[in-house]
């Protein structure tokens, strides 16, 4: 009997056990996620983005869809991410951008109108200069803007574009003016490279990864990098205070959020889920050989963080002149 | 050479010629869609190459862009709606082959001048990958300027319409061009307030209005019952086309190494390239009176220079990691992921992975012949069904295509936009094809003139103080200046004609 | 439709005289004397010249014999302009609700009208349109991955 009655009372908690692990998993998630990437296929983002998904499709059961939302300069992605319901079914990749774009009056979003789940990668800025320039550490470069105000251009990205900041913030920081060292517009890090290789300008504040294939080609050099600290991959790179500048740091940055009013719970899953994903091999493997930076924060850092760069951006750019 | 022997077993595997014919039927359905571009292949195909080796990965996004900037041809000539932006060119001109009953032959010109253009552009990748693109890396803004200045000269050789119109066109897409965020001021123009537009008025979508549905218009509203092309040659895809080669191969040289130029300038591709190539054979032809009436030579040129473009493009792109061309920029993506980091170094650490490379190139560009010839045979049945039938379909595929590109149905509100806008525009005699250019080389114009300007801190002769830029620029002012040139030539010898009699 | 040259030179002077007053407030790029505004102005100055001599030369047309508004055929008739305005309207349709509506019934609707116009079979038309969108749907969402809404069929399919 009294067997009997144990053997019921372990049925029952061997049921309830069932039946309560059958309703959690009812619970979150029990249908696919959607993943906003607010930049094209094929790009950096897109790429962390889809790995992400993948990973997390095996962590979480479900299928994790990646919908690109491209155009108006990343406006609409990041639109249709704060705007999407917040339930935890549509998440996105935010971008670095979202610091900058409502400074300059180009949307009202900012980074209060979503839900922080964690920061997963940061590229620092780099200060490139072609391989037989005269300059052989970042104090030569400011000295000279200090010496020939607008003589040497700088080019990277667009006009306000992030790394146009990176050079500007380390002017001020350095006590210049920004505009010592014009700006030349460039479609992206790329052309820009290309055109310090073949001369058309004097320095590229880009991120070092992207300068890598240059820099391997032995047709620019690397005098600094924008960070606190060395970057692993690139160990022969002094940080900008080294190279004789200021402390300035700036990084290009990408996180996982969610729309403004995420659940906690949910909030929390996710970011479990997305720390697993960040420690695995295969997304530690992924990223090292696309030479994507690995940097971790969980919500409450990367709240932190958006909270920093947002006011370290606004700054920058009321000085370049381009706030709204 | 022992890496050559070595990269073969890597290409001739099952797995790997599995894959390739699978891209290449993809390539050719994405191709010869309305809407969808090689560029949106080669993007489509990025998440199912993480789970392949690195051989059939690169392969498999060869093969597709080869098939799909062919297959771009074929809705070009049978319905005059080009699949790809780099079909748009002779898209004009293979129809009217197509109306006088050489849908074959403009067909299979543009088939085996495909082949022939991808080929050459091919063994230049093979050969001189590291010198060309050291020239290329020399080229600043300044050069740009006046490359895109020649490619608008080339909108007044291609459009047959009265000049003032044909410069309308063009001034249409130059407008349209400057609506988004101005990168040299970084201010938002012309947007009115809507997010969607702040990165200009998107390219596919605004071609697809253009062509497709200004064409779809145009049909349904049509009083006239369309004569159906006449087809019954159309398995002789072949036929002719050693006596049109013979004649031309001037044409398919010129349009090879043309194309195959373009493409390793970082930024322009193989529409471009097949623009600028129709217009240098008109302009150097013995009979340029008979473009835009369903003559081949054109046809001959341009299709060999799109697809010699989209080899030339990985010059660049492997070397030196710089895109070529917006196919390439997704593709050194893709090498990153593989371990072979584009650059110098790629040819010394993995020499077997780039010569597998090059050889599926040869591959993809053989096979083309024996794939693009029943593509052909079985969008024959296209032109079976009624066009009551097609115009319905073709739209709706349009519409899934211009809100593919952005997943946005603005997408979709740009393409209709620009559609009426072009079927009011070729109801009143304004040729359409200047307007696509505009938009194309707007940016490319405006962007490096103006940093061009920056760093010359607003001097002017800093255009011809670079000795390519100086050579571009006085080839550039020649050409605009030879027609002014002549007249007065012809002026002085009629004058003096007249004096002497 | 085919417009008098001086009507649309008219059309183009007006445009560039509001494109041109648009671009008052472009700023200028920090450093230089111009930026933002100077390449919209020449394009402006471009329409405007294009205009003027497409109003002489609408003159001219006029002068000879050309009308005001010359009409083609199907211009004329009441199918032409109806057809115009049912596919035009198709895609409006398609814009508006395709979101809330869905994929599969807006296409559906959409396609079925048009060929209903154009063919005036109401069986055929109707099994053409189901199948062309159903096959569009497949190929596009299945294959290449779009995420075409589902709209008011999303809780049959999730």
């Amino acid at each position: 009997m009294k067997r009997m009655l144990s053997g019921a009372l372990v049925g029952v908690a061997l049921a309830s056990v069932a039946l309560f692990g059958a309703a959690a998993k009812a619970e979150y998630p029990e249908r696919p996620i959607t993943v906003i990437v607010p930049w094209g296929a094929g790009g950096g983002t897109d790429a962390t983005g889809r790995m992400i998904a993948k990973i997390m499709q095996d962590e979480l059961g479900v299928p994790v869809n990646v919908v690109n939302r491209t155009g108006g300069s990343g406006v609409v992605g990041h639109q249709a991410i704060a705007t999407a319901k917040p339930d935890g079914y549509t998440i996105g990749i935010v971008t670095v951008e979202i610091a900058m774009m409502h400074w300059v009056g180009l949307t009202d979003l900012d980074y209060t109108a979503f839900t922080p789940i964690a920061l997963y990668n940061a590229d620092p800025a780099g200060v490139s200069v072609t391989a037989d320039s005269k300059f052989t550490n970042v104090k030569e470069i400011l000295d000279a803007a200090k010496a020939n105000p607008g003589k040497m251009k700088g080019s990277g990205t667009g006009q306000g574009g992030i790394w146009h900041l990176a050079l500007a913030g380390m002017l001020v920081d350095a006590g210049l003016d920004p505009n010592s060292v014009p700006w030349v517009p460039s479609q992206g890090a790329a052309p820009a490279l290309s055109d310090l290789a073949a001369g058309g300008i004097d320095v590229v504040t880009a991120s070092v990864v992207e300068a890598r294939a240059l820099k391997e080609a032995g047709k620019v050099k690397v005098l600094a990098v924008m960070a606190d600290e060395r970057l692993p991959a690139f160990p022969d790179v002094p940080t900008l205070k080294e190279a004789g500048g200021p402390g300035w740091k700036t990084a290009a940055w990408r996180t996982v959020s969610g729309p403004k009013g995420l659940p906690k719970p949910i909030q929390d899953k996710l970011g479990a889920t997305i720390e697993k994903v960040y420690n695995s091999k295969e997304f530690q493997d992924f990223m090292a050989s696309r030479g994507f930076g690995l940097t971790w924060a969980d919500a409450a850092g990367l709240s932190k963080h958006y909270e920093e760069a947002d006011a370290s951006f606004g700054k920058v750019l009321k000085a370049v002149g381009l706030a709204k | 050479m022992d890496a050559f022997l070595l990269a073969l077993p890597l290409v001739f595997q099952p797995n790997v010629l599995a894959v390739m014919a699978m891209a290449a039927i993809f390539g050719l359905f994405v191709g010869s869609v309305p809407g969808l571009t090689a560029t949106m292949a080669t993007a489509l195909l990025v998440p199912l190459t993480f789970f392949m080796d690195p051989v059939p990965a690169i392969a498999a996004m060869v093969t597709a862009t080869a098939m799909a900037i062919f297959a771009g041809d074929i809705p070009g000539a049978l319905l005059r709606v080009p699949g790809t932006p780099a079909s748009a060119a002779y898209a004009s001109e293979a129809f009217a082959m197509t109306q006088k009953g050489l849908a074959e032959r403009a067909l299979g010109t543009s088939l085996v001048g495909s082949a022939i253009g991808g080929m050459f552009g091919t063994v230049v990748l093979v050969l001189s990958a590291p010198q060309l693109a050291e020239v290329a890396l020399q080229f600043t803004q300044f050069e740009y300027f006046w490359l895109a200045c020649l490619g608008l000269s080339c909108a007044v050789f291609v459009s047959t319409a009265s000049p003032t119109k044909g410069t309308v066109s063009l001034l249409i897409g130059l407008m349209l061009a400057t609506v988004g965020i101005d990168i040299t001021a970084g201010h938002p123009r012309y947007t009115f307030g809507i997010p969607d537009l702040l990165g200009g008025v998107a390219f596919i979508p605004a071609m697809i209005g253009m062509f497709a549905v200004a064409e779809i218009l145009r049909n349904v509203v049509s009083t006239r019952v369309i004569e159906p092309p006449k087809l019954e040659h159309l398995f002789r895809v072949f036929h002719g086309l050693g006596g049109v080669f013979k004649r031309y191969w001037r044409g398919l040289v010129r349009g090879s190494v043309l194309g195959t130029a373009v493409g390793i300038l970082p930024g322009a591709g193989g529409d471009i390239a097949a623009w600028v190539a129709y217009a240098l054979s008109k302009k150097l032809s013995k009979e340029p009176e008979k473009f835009g009436t369903g003559h081949v030579e054109g046809i001959v040129d341009a299709g060999a220079a799109n697809n010699a473009a989209l080899s030339g493009a990985w010059v660049p792109a492997l070397v030196f990691g710089i895109p070529g061309d917006s196919i390439t920029a997704i593709v050194i993506g893709v090498l990153y992921v593989k371990g072979m980091n584009p650059g110098p170094t790629v040819f010394m650490q993995n020499p077997e992975l780039i010569y597998g490379v090059f050889i599926t190139f040869f591959l993809a560009n053989i096979v083309l012949i024996p794939f693009g010839f029943a593509a052909i045979g079985l969008a024959r049945h296209i032109l079976r069904i009624p066009r009551t039938i097609v115009w319905p379909i073709v739209l709706l595929f349009s519409m899934v295509g211009a809100y593919a590109i952005d997943n946005s149905l603005f997408g979709i509100v740009v393409m209709l936009s620009v559609g009426v806008l072009a079927f009011l525009m070729e109801e009143n005699g304004f040729p359409v094809a200047p307007a696509i250019l505009g938009l194309v080389l707007g940016p490319m114009l405006e962007g490096n003139f103006m940093t061009a300007m920056i760093k010359a801190d607003g001097n002017l002769l800093g255009f011809f103080e670079r000795p390519i830029a100086a050579a571009l620029g006085a080839i550039t002012l020649l050409l605009w200046s030879t027609p002014l040139i002549l007249m007065a030539a012809r002026r002085v010898r009629m004058h003096s004609a007249t004096e002497r009699g | 439709m085919r417009f008098n040259d001086a009507i649309i030179g008219l059309v183009l002077i007006v445009f560039a005289l509001v494109a041109g007053y648009a671009t008052r407030d472009f700023p200028q790029i920090p450093g230089q004397s111009y930026g933002a505004a100077l390449f919209p102005r020449l394009l402006c100055v471009g329409f405007a010249v294009c205009g003027l001599l497409l109003i002489a030369s609408g003159m001219r047309q006029r002068a000879t014999a050309g009308a005001w508004l010359d009409l083609d055929d199907w211009a004329r008739s009441f199918s032409g302009p109806l057809t115009l305005a049912i596919t035009i309207g198709g895609m409006v349709f398609y814009i508006l609700v395709s979101e809330s509506l869905g994929f599969i019934p807006t296409a559906f609707l959409m396609t079925a009208s048009l060929l209903l116009r154009l063919r005036g079979r109401w069986i055929s038309s109707l099994a053409i349109a189901a199948m062309v969108t159903m096959v569009i749907h497949q190929i596009f969402y299945k294959l290449l991955l779009v995420p075409l809404p589902w709209g008011v069929l999303e809780p049959l399919v999730f």
